[in-house]
């Protein structure tokens, strides 16, 4: 299966020039499936959490966006039971792996509780911030210090 | 400011050079053509910069100003780069201009800097533009300005006068660049753009569609009123040439006759629900009850307004709620800017063969391949990014004639008329030289530093003042001017030196969310922000997607928040009111 | 050549499918456990397949018609490559059920027979209603509606 060049290029630059804190492999057996790991942010209820992802660039990537999810359990009001992120990925084109990998760190270090997909936890954050952010470390520290 | 001016006007006189005047000339005619449909390279940055927290002023205190600075020119002009502070003062304008857009359009974040600094930018930023109009100033120009512009030449000529000096024009160009400042500050201002949107991830049902509209208001106490669209009011114009605060209709039951309004004051535009009875939505939130009318909300570039809620499952059209994004402080793109200047004369490059340079190429953000290699078929939008016409077709095809800039989001109506306005002006003053008269690139780029010499002098920023040195610098000019395109390429990389090739190919903020901003932003929250937003756009909008949408998703506890009603107009779920 | 769609992503399509409800009108299914990361047990539901009115009378009995049949749906870690394991909530007497455990025999099924990494648990759930209804087992006699395995 020949893999556009696109992603060829995208990987390389992961591989050559990784982002802090944000670490992305392919499957050997799948060049369009990724491993992911992104360090939660310091100060944020994340601190000191390394959460699990996968990525997947689909056929017709970059005119459809990557499918991401987390596999570590998080406790966040824009991600759901499922690990599934209710942050729009349908962004342009122009997006690149990296650039929305970034935007899901900066998710972590800004829980948006405000926002339009949220679920439950939300509920939670917006009633009962503290309790929430408690949560939210106990979680961590279950999950993603292991 | 006089000062700046005057300097600038004696680099021109001590210099005239018809030939890069009319090189210039072109290279505005070129950028004109492409710019007036509002877009551009910097802005996405600049304007997601508004609302995200780590690159919003408020994140980083009073310095932030610096910040800007710094992201849109270079990181430390004054010590690495003096020579591109010089060059890029010019387009630097511009992207001032974008700093106070940014800064009044987040304007409660932005409370905590320097009260005096936004005058003190904004007076900068006209300085810049004026000087920068006393050497660029061109009748195409104004013809493209005046199409925006909000006021006739006014009488209020912020000293026109240098440019007067400039004697082959002096009779056009006393106007030109009297309605040229004036359009910039209010354009800059008071420009408004409705596009449709389609909320691809809910993945509900598509909203009703509609064309494009712009207003531009005719003066600051001008309300844009929006309602239901009625026979009676005769056809709606939706992109007036003239200002106008011309009524918006849509043509739907679940808007009201009397919905919401637009209004601009204090350099920011907000929206007000008039008593509307389905509700208007800025960002999904409802902002009254049922005919009740709302206080005033700021928008800002991107936020998404709602107005109803789609009725009997909205499957016919007169039932759709309408979902727009807002488009507004968005005018400096339409001003030339360094990038696409730079677009410019990478573009000229074509013609050279294999000689050419290509060192300050960009790559097509499709396929992430370079692009302006000879012998390729290339798409322009007017925002002046480029891409293969094979990576950017679908794109081009998705929605026409609407297309969405995928890096910067800009929107371009396809189906548009061609302006050929200035090729009048054009053809008199710019006759024979093209290519041939040229043996360099830089023979146009120095018509525009010329300005960016004399503003640098009045900066204020502390950007290192540079001797005038108007004759004797023509070889410099060629190797800064290479210079350039590279630091053109790091400075798109959002001035955190972290992601080089994300910054040019997305303009996205999120390169610049290194650990420290993301440290910073996780300890400040910013009202309003939202992180879906820098990737909720409607830019990859996905009929398969709508397609797919059913009315029954309801069901689905992913989007509770979505207004939805079939019941009728009048009834709601409760949960909106509940927020 | 297309891309091989990893597990996890193929069973959150199938997940929203299901949710919205896109699928086959007469089959349904779902999560098992909302927050199993794994997505590994599904509910789905098939609804008898009804009585063919234009056939002639002595065909037209299914013994099937309105009845709700539910089944636990198994995806395990190596699936799409390989079938899910289907097994039967509700009594069925239909000959790929065994009717000790309810669970559906794959060499008995051609959709699992000869699985194809396009199938999807929608595939299975229709193809054992279209099993049902075929003539030889429409008519089989079967167990009071509403027991279970």
């Amino acid at each position: 299966m020949a893999l556009p060049k696109r992603i060829i290029k995208e990987t390389e630059r992961l591989m050559a020039e990784p982002v802090p804190g944000i670490n992305a492999v392919p499957h050997e057996d799948n060049l369009r499936y990724f491993d992911v790991s992104i360090h939660g942010p310091a100060q944020s209820p994340y601190e000191g959490g390394i959460f699990r992802l996968e990525l997947f660039l689909p056929d017709d990537y970059p005119m459809t966006p990557p499918k991401i999810r987390f596999l570590t359990k998080i406790y966040h009001p824009n991600i759901d039971r499922l690990g599934r992120i209710c942050l729009d990925t349908t962004g342009p084109p122009a997006l690149q792996i990296r650039t929305i990998l970034l935007s899901i760190q900066a998710l972590l270090g800004a829980p948006n509780p405000d926002d339009p997909l949220a679920n439950d936890v939300a509920q939670r954050w917006k009633d009962d911030e503290p309790a929430a952010i408690q949560t939210a470390k106990e979680w961590t520290r279950t999950h993603a210090m292991t | 400011m006089s000062a700046s001016t005057a300097t600038a006007s004696a680099s021109l006189s001590d210099c005239p050079r018809p030939g890069r005047l009319r090189r210039f000339s072109q290279l505005r005619a070129y950028t004109q053509t492409l710019s007036h449909s509002s877009s551009g390279g910097h802005r996405s940055r600049n304007s997601l910069s508004s609302r995200v927290p780590w690159l919003s002023p408020s994140s980083s205190g009073p310095e932030s100003p610096t910040l800007q600075v710094g992201n849109s020119t270079a990181p430390g002009p004054e010590s690495d780069q003096p020579a591109l502070s010089r060059y890029t003062s010019a387009p630097t304008a511009s992207s001032h201009g974008l700093g106070v857009d940014t800064q009044t359009s987040s304007a409660e974040s932005s409370r905590s800097t320097p009260p005096n600094e936004p005058t003190q930018r904004s007076t900068n930023v006209m300085a810049r533009l004026r000087s920068a109009s006393a050497v660029q100033g061109r009748p195409p120009r104004t013809i493209a300005l005046a199409r925006t512009a909000t006021q006739e030449a006014p009488t209020s000529l912020p000293e026109p006068t240098p440019a007067a000096t400039d004697a082959p024009e002096s009779t056009g160009t006393i106007p030109t660049d009297a309605v040229q400042v004036t359009a910039v500050s209010a354009n800059k201002k008071a420009t408004i753009r409705f596009f449709p949107y389609q909320d691809t991830f809910q993945s509900s049902r598509p909203s009703l569609p509609f064309v494009p509209i712009a207003r531009t208001l005719p003066s600051e106490s001008s309300v844009i009123r929006v309602g239901r669209y009625s026979e009676r009011d005769g056809i709606p114009i939706p992109n007036p040439t003239e200002p106008s605060d011309a009524p918006v209709g849509f043509k739907s039951k679940v808007v009201s006759r009397k919905h919401c309004e637009f209004i601009y004051s204090n350099g920011q535009w907000h929206i007000k629900d008039v008593g509307s009875s389905s509700g208007t939505f800025l960002n999904h939130m409802r902002l009254s009850q049922p005919n009740m009318v709302s206080r005033l909300y700021s928008i800002k570039d991107g936020d998404i307004v709602q107005l109803g809620i789609d009725f009997r499952g909205g499957e016919e059209m007169i039932f759709r709620c309408v979902r727009i994004r807002i488009e507004c402080n968005r005018s400096w793109q339409q001003q030339p800017n360094e990038f696409n200047k730079n677009t410019e004369s990478l573009i000229k490059n074509l013609g050279k063969g294999d000689g050419a340079d290509y060192s300050g190429c960009r790559e097509c953000s499709i396929c992430l391949g370079s692009v302006l290699r000879p012998y390729q078929c290339l798409f322009m939008a007017a925002c002046a990014h480029v891409w293969h016409y094979k990576c950017i077709s679908r794109l081009l095809h998705q929605d026409y004639p609407m297309f969405q800039c995928p890096n910067c989001r800009a929107f371009t109506d396809l189906s548009a008329e061609v302006d050929d306005s200035n090729d009048v002006v054009e053809n008199e003053e710019a006759k024979g030289p093209t290519e041939a008269t040229s043996t360099n690139d830089s023979a146009e780029v120095p018509a525009g530093t010329q300005p960016a010499q004399a503003t640098t002098t009045t900066s204020v920023e502390g950007q290192q003042p540079t001797p005038l040195e108007p004759h004797s610098e023509e070889p410099d000019f060629v190797t800064d001017v290479e210079n350039l395109h590279l630091q053109d390429d790091n400075d798109e990389a959002s001035g955190s030196g972290i992601d080089m090739e994300d910054g040019h190919s997305s303009d996205f903020p999120a390169p610049n969310a290194s650990n420290d901003d993301l440290a910073r932003s996780a300890t400040i929250s910013i009202p309003g922000f939202q992180p879906t937003q820098p990737l909720n756009v409607p830019a990859a909008r996905q009929p398969h997607l709508r397609a797919d949408t059913p009315g029954r998703s309801e069901t689905s506890d992913d989007n509770p928040l979505t207004p939805r009603n079939d019941s009728g107009p009048l009834a709601f779920d409760g949960r909106a009111g509940m927020r | 050549m297309s891309a091989t769609i990893p597990r996890n992503f193929r069973l959150l399509e199938e997940l929203e499918k299901g949710e919205k409800g896109l699928g086959a009108e007469a089959c349904s299914y779902g999560l098992a456990d909302g927050e199993d990361m794994m997505m590994s047990n599904w509910n789905g539901t098939i609804l008898g397949p009804p009585t063919f009115v234009y056939l002639q009378p002595a065909h037209r009995v299914s013994v099937h018609e309105n009845r709700i049949y539910s089944v636990n749906i198994h995806c395990g870690p190596d699936y799409p490559d390989n079938p899910p394991t289907i097994q039967f909530v509700s009594r069925v007497n239909i000959p790929c059920v065994d009717q000790q455990t309810g669970k559906v025999d794959p060499s008995k099924l051609p959709c699992l027979a000869q699985w194809k990494r396009s199938h999807t648990m929608e595939t299975v759930l229709i193809e054992l209603r279209r099993y049902m209804a075929l003539p030889q087992h429409k008519k089989i006699a079967q167990p009071p509606e509403g027991s279970t395995f």
